[in-house]
């Protein structure tokens, strides 16, 4: 005969250690067994009543215990190979926030100093500057950190594999606030800066990218390739600097695996982000032509993670070491 | 000198393995109050008798925790005589659990008339 708690307990035990199950779940089953047997003769209402508490215990028990085996999980995961993982994240963290909170006060300020803001309003005005921040500071901060901290680290199978976890993350953490958050706090920006009145309408950055999509098809089915720039540029723009995180963390893996020099690989990487900047500043201040040099504008936006993905192969090559698909 | 002497060889065996000093929270408290006031007590019983200060969801770990500080020990009471379901689990304080309440104990009332005033 099943008694009460028999299955939670046959789920439990295999998820738990086996201290666990003695020390804390037996205990729990234990008595809520007892307390069963001891309410047989209160009525149903009751013993279901007791029932459905010892239940609900159990749950709230197995959570904490989940809880508290994942923290220590994760503990062991980023202390393990000399700290490597818990120096990368601690680095890439530290870098991303610094450069979240530079890039949020550059425009921060800039609106403060024009007095059309109420000082109440300036919390909340740079709390939604902060979302637009992220994509790029993650895009730096992660391979700058990459570099720093598996500085004397010896670059085992593992680390790499880790490394990599951490920049596919940080990749799908950069998509949904590129195409969904952003938009809504650009808006929200505007319409601080605009004051009371008629919400100023949405601009290019200020739209989804289902409806950037829809925006562009209208323009092409009415024959006005001349408007469609800003929504190409803003929808093309956006998915690269999602995909950035993950493509320029991986070089800096491959140039942390092929050079001990940390100097040298971060001078290389600040290079390229600069030369970033410029490119997208070219881009944005240019002659505002579809095409540079022949090359459409979609290509010319991705053009810096593409060049980053060869010269990712191209070190990988020319080292003859492990491609991706070994790391795993 | 001599007293002084005296006084660390007393307090010498009287610290924890690791070195720190035991601290207790208010759970943990009330949990080493009622072991000390009542003797062996079974996880449900100590819900029940904190008249639900303590939490059903929560005591179990919190027990855990308090042995593994060394201020609890427990043992399995004896497996039913009808087969009834698994055997409980009784909790007692240990030497050290006393201790550290008394002390904390005698912290908090000396403490107590400074906070409040």
């Amino acid at each position: 005969m099943t008694r009460p708690g028999d299955r939670l307990r046959a789920f439990a035990r295999r998820f738990c250690a086996a201290d666990t199950m003695t020390r804390i779940v037996d205990p729990l089953i234990a008595d809520l067994q007892h307390d069963d047997a001891s309410a047989a003769n209160s009525g149903r209402a009751c013993r279901a009543r007791r029932r459905l508490a010892g239940y609900a215990a159990f749950w709230t028990t197995l959570t904490i215990c989940a809880t508290r085996a994942s923290s220590t999980g994760v503990r062991r995961w980023a202390s393990a190979d000399d700290h490597a993982i818990g120096r990368t994240l601690a680095f890439s963290s530290m870098i991303a926030a610094g450069l979240v909170v530079l890039l949020a006060l550059l425009p921060f300020y800039a609106v403060v100093n024009t007095n059309r803001v109420a000082p109440h309003e300036f919390g909340r005005l740079f709390l939604v500057l902060i979302p637009q921040a992220i994509p790029l500071a993650l895009a730096f901060g992660l391979p700058l950190g990459i570099l720093v901290g598996l500085r004397g680290r010896s670059m085992k199978r593992r680390v790499r594999r880790n490394v990599l976890a951490i920049c596919v993350v940080s990749a799908a953490v950069a998509f949904p606030i590129c195409a969904w958050v952003l938009p809504e706090t650009n808006q929200a920006f505007r319409e601080a800066v605009a004051g009371r009145g008629r919400p100023p309408l949405r601009g290019a950055n200020e739209l989804s990218f289902q409806e950037l999509r829809s925006r562009l098809a209208v323009l092409n089915a009415a024959g006005r390739p001349d408007e469609m720039r800003p929504y190409l540029y803003s929808y093309h723009a956006r998915l690269a600097s999602s995909a950035a995180p993950f493509i320029w963390g991986l070089f800096a893996l491959t140039l942390a695996s092929v050079t001990r020099r940390t100097l040298l690989s971060t001078a290389i990487v600040v290079a390229a982000g600069v030369c970033y900047i410029a490119c997208a500043t070219f881009i944005i201040n240019g002659n505002g032509a579809d095409t540079f040099a022949g090359m459409p504008l979609p290509y010319l936006i991705w053009m810096p993670n593409g060049l980053f993905t060869l010269m990712t192969f191209a070190l990988w090559m020319t080292t003859g070491r492990s491609a991706p698909a070994s790391l795993g | 000198m001599v007293d002084i002497s005296l006084t660390l060889c007393k307090i010498d065996p009287m610290a924890p393995a690791d070195g720190r000093i035991p601290t207790l929270s208010a759970k943990e408290t009330l949990i080493l109050e009622l072991l000390v006031d009542r003797g062996e007590l079974y996880g449900l019983q100590l819900v029940t008798e904190s008249k639900r200060r303590l939490k059903r969801g929560t005591v179990y770990v919190t027990l855990a925790r308090m042995e593994d500080k060394g201020y609890l020990r427990s043992r399995r009471e004896d497996p039913p005589s009808d087969a009834g379901g698994l055997p409980r689990r009784l909790y007692a304080p240990t030497p050290l659990g006393r201790r550290v309440l008394s002390a904390w104990t005698e912290v908090a009332r000396r403490l107590t008339p400074e906070l409040a005033r």
